[in-house]
């Protein structure tokens, strides 16, 4: 017999032997013992991840001689005959290939006979989302009352392209990719059922590279024993997927930690040497840079690193050695070269420039502070008269005009009663434009919050902007007892401009009165932006309100 | 049961011969013809002729003309007319005719999802209809009418489903009929013997949901811890959705929860149900997960998720990386 493929030789002929899809398959084994089988199932998920082959199965569950069975017995006629696609009564489509609506009639005309041999005529319809609009709606009416004898099976790595009119029609499974863990153990089966020698390390690799797809992984299995024999051991296995080895990965990350740049430069050269891709090096040392930060920083996320124990251990010995922020800059510096060194003339250079320059991000813990500082600084500015604060558009455009400038404010109200007031005065402002919008919203946009006293707010502005007739004065007192409570009133301060002000206009209510979150994340923002480095420390984050 | 009037009908077997089926959930109205189609097949002592047309395919005259046919096979014809609203007036006069004098052996179903009840009454002829007790309405179900219809479905199916499963349910899914009723199936069919539908068992289907993920990861970005927010990414990337699709979820669930939070307190939730799009069980799930975070916070995320955004739609690095390092950075402020 000709060579076949591990993916192929290893196909799961069971709804037992399909790996990671548990749920999926209890279920379609309960509906076939207790005879409530849909008409229609839709299969999706990433390639790769035992669609096609359950959908066999299931097939073979339906037709079998004992059938309708939640086991298949793989030995008679029909079950032989479904596995070598040579049954009459399962018909496998290629979405891709027939995908027009010549192809869905030609089915819907075909589907009134009823099967040959077995109980059910059975239509696998793979990478269904390809098939046109046209032939989507032809579908549809078959889908929608099929003859007892015939069920669909779609399967697609792309649902979202599917019709929702489709969809409805059918009972949905989403496949899942599979653990990292649970395809290293099926390929250590495999290689010990095959006779074959790989170590877990290499397996391990093999396992990792398949990203959740078990067709994958054993095409990369296939590959490695190809190239490297029965015998194959991690560093191998490493060559032959272009993957870079552990021990080097670990000791470019240890040179990077503990800052010694001769050992990383010797290491790049030796792998240079070795004829390593030195792009796909850096993006493995960024993935373990990953590790680093989980391991150091969240333990609780083992699971989630696909790594042995051992590495595990080392890996957490080495983030012991590094400080927290040290350990996320290395991990935002690192992700932010990735597109420098893929647009690189020179990848060697560029792997040399940029991971030296990771080595001597020295003042990294200080970008904190100084950001901690401006962050002081800014909360003190905010509580100074409007000398700096931001103009709003439209004051900026009165002052231009040659119009009175607004009034000058004075420090946010005192007290508890008026801290809470005018934290909750943004809110009210919308409020009022809600609910009354207009000249009313118009006035008090363009004044302040002055003093809270006795449920009393006090509010400043210049006398032509502000003045409110009768009529708005009930209006806004309606307003304010609706929406901080009874008995709150307000008095109006005029306060009149000096005559040639120079002083930026109020900031725009709607910002905050003495709210500096917009401009603090501003701030921020400039800040990493010209010192690099990420946001860490939130202490002064905690201190603002909504 | 499928619609009470109609019901009535069968229980005293004076069914009209012309109905019509109106309102948006189209869930009910198909059951409702199932029902009537089984109804017939008993009282005719074999199942009925069963034509279904859209009515983009035929005019409603030859439909009608159709239905005046006798069946040469069996004794009597079930005739369903989908979308009837979208014929113009004129065309549905050719209704009156057929009602003054119906065919014998034909029962007609009409069908217009989109009509709405001020439409029905205000019409000449589904007016007349509505009178008779020929239209029925089959509305959207209400939040809370969703957990004892799920209850009796699985009575249904032979089983007994918990409310707390129930609620568990809902939350995953929404408040679509004809999927609720696909996921119950499917967990009674998970459960096999088990007589009790519990919310393990919703839990361990639903964990194939993509809906729930995504309120899962942000239910896991309003915790303090960052391991959590990765496992429910990671749950995500395992379902097989693309990084950048996750990353456009994410964002719009922050834009939604800044919605929620700048809305102005005390406002009723139907303005923001209708200001939203997002159905009550939703919005109300959204405004759980609001509480947790901060309104400056979640500004901030979606300023670094519109950096992610860039970061992933032009550069090469891993996708799954920059998600990682996004969420390690959010949280509820």
């Amino acid at each position: 017999m000709s060579y076949l493929v591990l993916a192929r030789k290893w196909r799961p002929q069971t709804f037992e032997e399909v790996v990671g899809q548990e749920p999926i398959t209890k279920t379609l084994q309960n509906a076939l013992v207790q005879r409530r089988i849909a008409h229609a199932f839709l299969f999706s998920g990433p390639r790769g991840v035992g669609k096609t082959s359950v959908a066999r199965i299931l097939a073979k569950a339906l037709n079998c001689q004992t059938g309708p069975t939640p086991q298949p017995c793989n030995d008679c006629q029909l079950c032989r005959e479904i596995t070598n696609g040579l049954s009459l009564d399962v018909l496998e489509i290629d979405g891709a290939s027939n995908r027009g609506i010549d192809e869905v009639r030609d089915l819907r005309e075909k589907i009134k006979y009823p099967p040959v041999q077995g109980n059910y005529k059975v239509y696998i319809i793979d990478e269904v989302h390809m098939l046109t609009k046209e032939a989507f709606n032809a579908l549809l009416k078959t889908l929608e009352e099929p003859p007892a004898h015939a069920i669909f099976i779609l399967a697609t790595t792309e649902p979202h392209k599917v019709p929702v009119t489709i969809l409805s029609r059918c009972q949905r499974y989403d496949f899942r990719r599979i653990p990292t863990a649970l395809i290293q153990e099926h390929l250590a089966n495999m290689v010990a059922r095959e006779g074959w020698h790989l170590d877990p390390e290499g397996l391990a690799l093999v396992a990792r590279e398949a990203e959740g797809s078990l067709r994958d992984a054993e095409g990369f299995l296939d590959q490695v024993v190809t190239f490297g024999g029965q015998q194959v051991d991690s560093a191998e296995v490493a060559r032959i997927l272009g993957v870079t080895e552990r021990g080097a990965l670990l000791a470019a990350l240890e040179a990077l930690v503990t800052r010694q740049s001769p050992t990383l430069l010797t290491l790049i050269d030796q792998l240079y040497n070795q004829g390593h891709d030195l792009k796909r090096f850096y993006q493995d040392v960024v993935q373990y840079t990953r590790h680093l930060l989980l391991a150091g920083l969240y333990p609780e996320s083992r699971s989630l690193v696909d790594v042995a124990d051992s590495e595990w251990e080392a890996l957490s010995a080495l983030a012991r050695q590094a400080s927290p922020v040290q350990l996320h800059n290395l991990l935002s510096v690192l992700l932010q070269g990735e597109e420098e060194l893929r647009r690189a003339p020179q990848p060697r250079l560029a792997l040399e420039v940029l991971l030296l320059r990771v080595i001597h991000l020295e003042p990294l813990a200080p970008v904190a502070e100084w950001v901690k500082r401006l962050e002081v600084l800014e909360r003190r500015l905010a509580h100074l008269p409007l000398a700096v604060a931001e103009p709003a558009a439209g004051m900026a455009l009165s002052s231009s005009a040659g119009e009175i400038a607004p009034p000058t404010p004075t420090a946010i109200p005192e007290g508890p009663e008026g801290m809470k007031i005018a934290e909750r005065w943004p809110a009210f402002l919308q409020y009022v434009q809600q609910k009354e919008g207009g000249p009313l919203f118009g006035k008090l946009s363009r004044c302040r919050l002055g003093q809270v006293k006795d449920r009393c707010l006090q509010l400043v502005g210049n006398r032509s902007l502000i003045q409110l007739n009768a009529k708005q004065e009930e209006r806004l007192n309606g307003l304010l007892r609706a929406f901080f409570g009874e008995n709150y009133s307000f008095q109006v301060e005029i306060q009149e401009a000096p005559e040639k002000d120079k002083r930026p206009p109020a900031p725009h209510p709607t910002e905050g009165v003495g709210l500096p979150t917009h401009r603090t994340t501003d701030l921020k923002q400039q800040a990493l932006e010209i010192f690099g480095g990420q946001w860490v420390t939130t202490g002064a984050d905690k201190e603002e309100s909504e | 049961m499928s619609h009470p009037i109609l019901e009535r009908h069968l229980e005293s077997r004076s069914l009209k011969p012309l109905y019509l089926f109106y309102g948006e959930e189209e869930f009910l109205m198909d059951r409702a013809v199932k029902r009537l189609e089984t109804f017939l097949a008993g009282d005719l002592g074999e199942a009925p002729l069963r034509i279904v047309q859209e009515s983009q395919e035929i005019d409603l005259e030859d439909f009608l003309a159709q239905a005046r046919m006798p069946p040469l096979w069996g004794s009597g014809q079930l005739l369903v007319l989908r979308r009837v609203e979208a014929y113009p007036a004129k065309a549905l006069q050719a209704l009156l005719p057929y009602l003054a004098h119906p065919a014998r052996r034909s029962w007609l179903v009409l069908t217009a999802p989109s009509l709405k009840a001020k439409e029905v009454e205000k019409h000449p002829i589904f007016s007349r209809l509505l009178k008779e007790h020929a239209a029925l309405a089959f509305w959207r179900r209400r939040e809370e009418e969703l957990y004892p219809w799920l209850m009796q479905e699985a009575k249904r199916l032979g089983k007994s489903l918990t409310p707390a499963a129930a609620r568990r349910l809902v939350e995953v899914v929404g408040d679509n009929l004809a999927e609720l009723s696909q996921e119950l199936e499917k967990v009674a069919l998970l459960a096999g013997e088990e007589n009790t539908l519990a919310p393990h068992l919703v839990e361990q289907l639903a964990s194939h949901s993509r809906s729930y993920n995504i309120f899962a990861l942000v239910d896991a970005l309003g915790e303090a811890q960052p391991h959590k927010r990765l496992t429910a990414l990671a749950h995500l990337l395992e379902m097989g959705e693309p990084p950048p699709l996750i990353l456009s979820m994410l964002a719009r669930q922050v834009r939604l929860l800044i919605h929620l939070k700048e809305a102005t307190p005390g406002s009723p939730p139907e303005t923001l149900t209708g200001k939203l799009k997002l159905p009550g069980g939703v919005l109300k799930r959204l405004a759980q997960q609001a509480r947790a975070f901060r309104l400056s916070a979640l500004r901030a995320h979606l300023l670094l998720l519109q950096r992610v955004d860039y970061q992933l739609k032009t550069s090469a690095a891993n996708p799954r990386l920059w998600l990682e390092w996004a969420l390690l950075q959010m949280g509820p402020g």
